[in-house]
């Protein structure tokens, strides 16, 4: 906005400057200087003045109206000395902004009330309880508080340390931990505490998401938000605690005193050692019914390596009564200490690997015919298996075919699209970790709808044994899931459930009724995996709706929808910034960006591996983020050796996890290992026979493997399932160039170009090369023309280009192309090898030398 | 108004328009924010109209996250650059504000018959306060910030744009700066005096005394 007139401009600049003046002077002071800097000029002294009394408003009109509208959020404010620079983590209770103090020139972390809080007294009351609270204890291991501040809109916040590491919370969710590791941390958290009890302090919430784990090791107790002084009630209003680690004193809502943390403490010790909370439930009366009367289950029967002594110490800190527990945090740390000298180097606790498979393999009948599945279901599953040693346990070599349909969406609201199809991947999520079950599902599945009667021949065009299918709908304004199991042989159903959400909320509907049906169906999960946030690991609905609706766009492969899916994965992971799910999306959203150009290839080559590295740091068990991770190293770090690794890695975490075959094929096919490709691939077509790219990529290593009659079958499959599939066009044309046949070959690249879309750029080449082929050699050069003009202005240079100079015979032009996309680091050039397209060419030395260039076998 | 056929396509069109005014905007062509607005009012306000249908009320708006969708959709990767993602945002900050503006008008409208009532900022509070829906109270703000607004335009139109840039569209104060093409300081002294302008305003306009 530039000054058109000169005049008012400067006025009103010198207007601005004259008030921010003022304001930094005492208000006594301020009319002196406002009537002299003002000289003659009255009227605008006046309107200083006036204005100045209405500076910093004290009623905050704009934090009155940010109550009223949510969306305004802190981002948008200026915190004094502190720049807001990202969102850590929000939850009820506030937000945590990651911020640079400019004065001291640190990192911090500044938390506010959440935007609707602002302007309630009790809730800013507490804010400011939590700042007292922490900051009258200066601890190791207690987080540290530097201030409590303000922003401009008066908005309060405390200014904290910001740590590297992790929470516990997140810790739990990677894997088991050691027996020296749980010793350690309960130590420091229980020095922690114990700093706070002696000063009268009571946490009142210690979980494992308040417990965070610094780089260095130390540990942080965080979140002292309803921390109260010893023996009084709490904040009227306030949410007492997190109700799986309450105390029983609690769950009555009594005083509290600091037995109750150390009766927390006692369930996060019990968790860290097995997995598991010490007392469950599927909804918040069960898990406090369990809290007050459940019975303790023995350490030692969930976990096998744990020493008598310790066992002794979390027996002692759960008991109901808060008399019975240590009665002071000294005998506690004592004996904690005392644990540490003997758990340092002791045996991994394992929480689940130590369980046999047989084990398994009877859990999972015997919770099935408990379910109410009866025998059918189980006869069912006896006639598919080997072998049966005796009853109720079945050798777990023969696996169980299952199809997991979409949930059929009843009213099709198309806003629960995504909720539909992100209660279904859970569920295939869930069921796939049962090593006795092989669920066929994602993108196969998808094809159809749960709410069909001819479900038997569903189940035959997927080759399973059973279907389990299911709709979605509102009734009387909740939320209703059915769900039943059809045996695909005769069509009878074995099982069925219906499941109304309870009130809380449309959002939160997956991991409910996936975990109800999971452990109702199957049980797949073991209890001790119960639990577990298997869902590639988030509590946050917010996170996991925004995570499902990224994955919706995704899947569904255009540009457009990725750019879509880019900003929910992102969402997704401001919502949980420890959750490794959407990185792993956002890895794979940027490498196919970088593939179609949208990205230039070093910038994907950049995001795709910060994204998929984040993704594996967050969540080693991802089968996707390894498998994302190994194109990444392929195609972009040109890194054979690690991409193979990760792709292994993906297969042996999830073997029915199709689409880590799918791209281990491709990186096989790329390496010149034809046979184990084809192997990989025919895999995943088997794993899910309806997607169209995977036998397309089948039909394309099988051309190029020689073995073109079978590559014709596979890319007819491929068509018939998505006739407007792009890909499957261009390998059709391949196979026809193949052959020889180029007129045909021209009419499948052409319409491939026509389908592509913002892609078209990448079959243009081909058409060029087919024309050429054919003897249209000035059409052919004209579209090269074309080409070499966008190329000069996008630096995309495309592989298919450097083979039609080929086929005009132009090789010089053909290697000075191929140079370009040498330097510009094309990830497609990594799939060089074996390119039928060029020909003879690529028995030159000169070519042989790029490969060699290229670090692929030559 | 749009089938979702059509929309993809609209989509596809939109984008290269977008694109072009973008350019011209940034080099200081004002007749293209006038023309840009209309494309990132219909296209946020369809996205506004989801969001509320999908989140059934217990969410709300969330105006960043909206605007950044619509950047998305409308001018995609192929206006990268920081400075017209700023452009882009100060039209979609406008387009914003006329969207809630309008929303509150028409609730008023459905709830009070047309009537449209004065309310003072201590009604506002008590509702708050009593835990009532504050929807009305916030109504009325708005369409009363709103009003101001207009007034503080005729008095300073740059001071205007930075409340709406700061406030509608949620955007950061370097955001601003670059949207504006003014420096930070400048922006956080107008976002100062302009918010002491408003509040003395309003309090006439909403009769209160402070």
């Amino acid at each position: 906005m530039k000054a058109t007139s000169e005049g008012p401009t400067n006025q009103h600049e010198r207007v601005e400057r004259l008030f921010e003046e003022a304001l930094q002077l005492d208000s006594t002071d301020r009319s002196e200087f406002v009537r002299s800097a003002c000289g003659t000029d009255a009227s605008l002294a006046a309107e200083l003045l006036s204005l100045l009394e209405h500076a910093r408003p004290g009623e905050g009109f704009f934090k009155r109206l940010a109550e009223v509208l949510p969306p305004i959020l802190p981002p948008a404010v200026s915190a004094g000395r502190y720049e807001v620079q990202g969102l850590l983590g929000a939850g009820g209770m506030g937000a945590v902004y990651r911020a640079h103090d400019t004065q001291l020139d640190r990192a911090v972390a500044l938390k506010f009330l959440p935007p609707h809080l602002n302007l309630v007294p009790a809730a800013q009351g507490r804010l400011l309880a939590e700042a007292r609270a922490a900051a009258r204890l200066e601890h190791v291991n207690v987080c540290t508080v530097y201030e409590v501040g303000e922003t401009d809109e008066r908005w309060p916040f405390i200014a904290m340390a910001l740590y590297q590491g992790e929470t516990l919370k997140s810790r739990l969710a990677r894997g088991s931990m050691s027996l020296a590791e749980v010793v350690d941390v309960a130590l420091q958290v229980t020095r922690g505490l114990a700093a706070a009890h002696a000063q009268g302090i009571v946490h009142r919430d210690v979980k494992p998401g308040n417990v965070m784990l610094t780089e260095g090791g130390v540990v942080k107790l965080l979140d002292f938000g309803l921390a109260t002084m010893s023996g009084s009630h709490g904040v009227s209003g306030a949410t007492p605690g997190t109700v799986p680690y309450m105390s029983p004193e609690q769950t009555h809502g009594a005083a509290v005193s600091a037995q109750s943390d150390l009766w927390s403490l006692g369930v996060v010790m019990y968790e860290m050692l097995t997995g598991v909370r010490p007392f469950g439930g599927t909804n918040n009366e069960e898990i406090i019914r369990a809290i007050r009367e459940g019975e303790l289950a023995p350490l030692r029967e969930r976990t096998g390596a744990v020493p008598e002594s310790l066992e002794r110490i979390v027996e002692r800190l759960l008991e109901k009564e808060g008399g019975r527990r240590y009665q002071s945090v000294d005998d506690l740390l004592a004996d904690l200490t005392q644990e540490r000298e003997t758990a340092i180097g002791a045996a991994i606790v394992s929480r689940v690997a130590a369980r046999p498979r047989r084990l398994q393999a009877a859990l999972f009948g015997a919770l099935l015919l408990g379910a109410g599945a009866g025998t059918a279901w189980w006869s069912f599953l006896e006639s598919h298996s080997t072998t049966t040693t005796s009853a109720g346990t079945v050798a777990a070599s023969a696996p169980r075919t299952l199809a997991i349909l979409p949930f059929g969406n009843v009213d099709r609201v198309a806003e629960r699209e995504y909720l539909s199809e992100g209660l279904t991947e859970e569920l295939t999520t869930a069921l796939s970790r049962f090593p006795s079950i092989r669920v066929v599902s994602r993108a196969s599945a998808s094809t159809f709808v749960g709410n069909r009667s001819d479900l038997p021949a569903v189940g035959r065009a997927l080759k399973v044994s059973a279907i389990l299918a299911g709709t979605l709908e509102l009734f009387n304004g909740r939320l209703r899931v059915r769900a039943r199991l059809v045996n695909v042989e005769d069509g009878s159903e074995l099982w069925s459930k219906t499941y109304d959400d309870n009130g809380t909320g449309a959002v939160m509907v997956p991991h409910d009724v996936v975990s109800r049906i999971a452990s109702a169906l199957a049980a797949t999960l073991s209890p001790s995996e119960r639990n577990r946030p298997n869902h590639g690991g988030t509590s946050s609905q917010q996170a996991l709706a925004s995570y499902l609706k990224g994955r919706y766009f995704s899947n569904q492969r255009t540009a457009a929808a990725y750019r879509l899916a880019k900003a929910y994965f992102e969402q997704a992971i401001a919502a949980d910034t420890s959750y490794g799910a959407p990185w792993a999306g956002l890895a794979t959203v940027y490498g196919q960006q970088g593939m179609s150009g949208q990205l230039s290839p070093r910038e994907a080559q950049q995001r795709a591996r910060a994204a998929a590295l984040r993704a594996v740091t967050l969540d080693s068990s991802l089968a996707e983020a390894h498998a994302v991770l190994g194109i990444y190293l392929h195609a972009y770090d040109w890194d054979s050796e690690g991409a193979d690794q990760e792709f292994q890695r993906a297969i042996a975490l999830d073997p029915s996890y199709a689409t880590a075959r799918h791209y281990y094929g491709v990186f096989l096919r790329s390496v010149g290992r034809f046979d184990e490709a084809i192997a990989q691939e025919s895999a995943a077509v088997e794993l899910d026979p309806l997607v169209a790219a995977f036998n397309e990529t089948l039909a394309f290593t099988l051309l190029r493997a020689g073995r073109a009659d079978e590559a014709l079958a596979r890319v007819k499959t491929a068509l018939e399932l998505d006739s407007t599939y792009w890909r499957a066009h261009a390998v059709f044309g391949n196979y026809f160039e193949v052959t020889g046949r180029y007129v045909e070959a021209i009419r499948e690249y052409e319409r491939a170009n026509q389908l592509a879309g913002p892609a078209a750029h990448r079959t243009t080449g081909d058409v060029a090369r087919a024309l050429a082929l054919t003897g249209r050699k000035d059409e052919a050069r004209h579209l090269l023309a074309t080409l070499q003009s966008r190329a000069a202005k996008t630096g995309i240079y495309d592989l298919g280009v450097a083979s039609a100079y080929h086929a005009l015979g132009d090789d010089a032009a053909a290697y000075d192309w191929l140079e370009q996309t040498y330097r510009q680091r094309q990830p497609e050039l990594r799939y060089l090898v074996g390119d039928t397209r060029f020909r003879t060419m690529s028995t030159e030395p000169r070519f042989v030398e790029l490969l060699g260039r290229l670090r692929l076998p030559h | 108004m749009n089938t979702p056929n059509s929309n993809g396509s609209r989509l596809e069109s939109d984008h290269d328009t977008v694109s072009q005014l973008l350019v011209e905007l940034r080099a200081g062509d004002q007749q293209a924010f006038n023309r840009l607005l209309p494309l990132v009012y219909q296209q946020l306000h369809e996205l506004a109209k989801q969001q509320r249908r999908r989140w059934s009320g217990d969410e709300t708006l969330n105006t960043t996250a909206l605007v950044h969708e619509t950047y998305l959709r409308l001018a995609g990767d192929s206006a990268p650059a920081w400075q017209s993602r700023s452009h882009f945002f100060a039209v979609a900050s406008r387009a914003m504000r006329h969207i809630l503006v309008d929303y509150a008008k028409h609730q008023r409208r459905a709830k009070r018959g047309g009537h449209q009532r004065r309310i003072a900022l201590h009604e506002i509070e008590a509702a708050l306060a009593a835990g009532s829906d504050p929807a009305d109270a916030g109504n009325d703000a708005l369409i009363g910030l709103d009003k101001a607004l207009h007034q503080l335009e005729e008095y300073d139109a740059r001071q205007s744009k930075i409340v709406e840039c700061r406030f509608f569209g949620g955007m950061a104060i370097e955001e601003t700066a670059e949207a504006l093409e003014v420096s930070p300081a400048t922006v956080k002294r107008g976002w100062t005096m302009a918010q002491a302008w408003l509040h003395r305003e309003l309090g006439r306009t909403l009769g209160i005394d402070t």
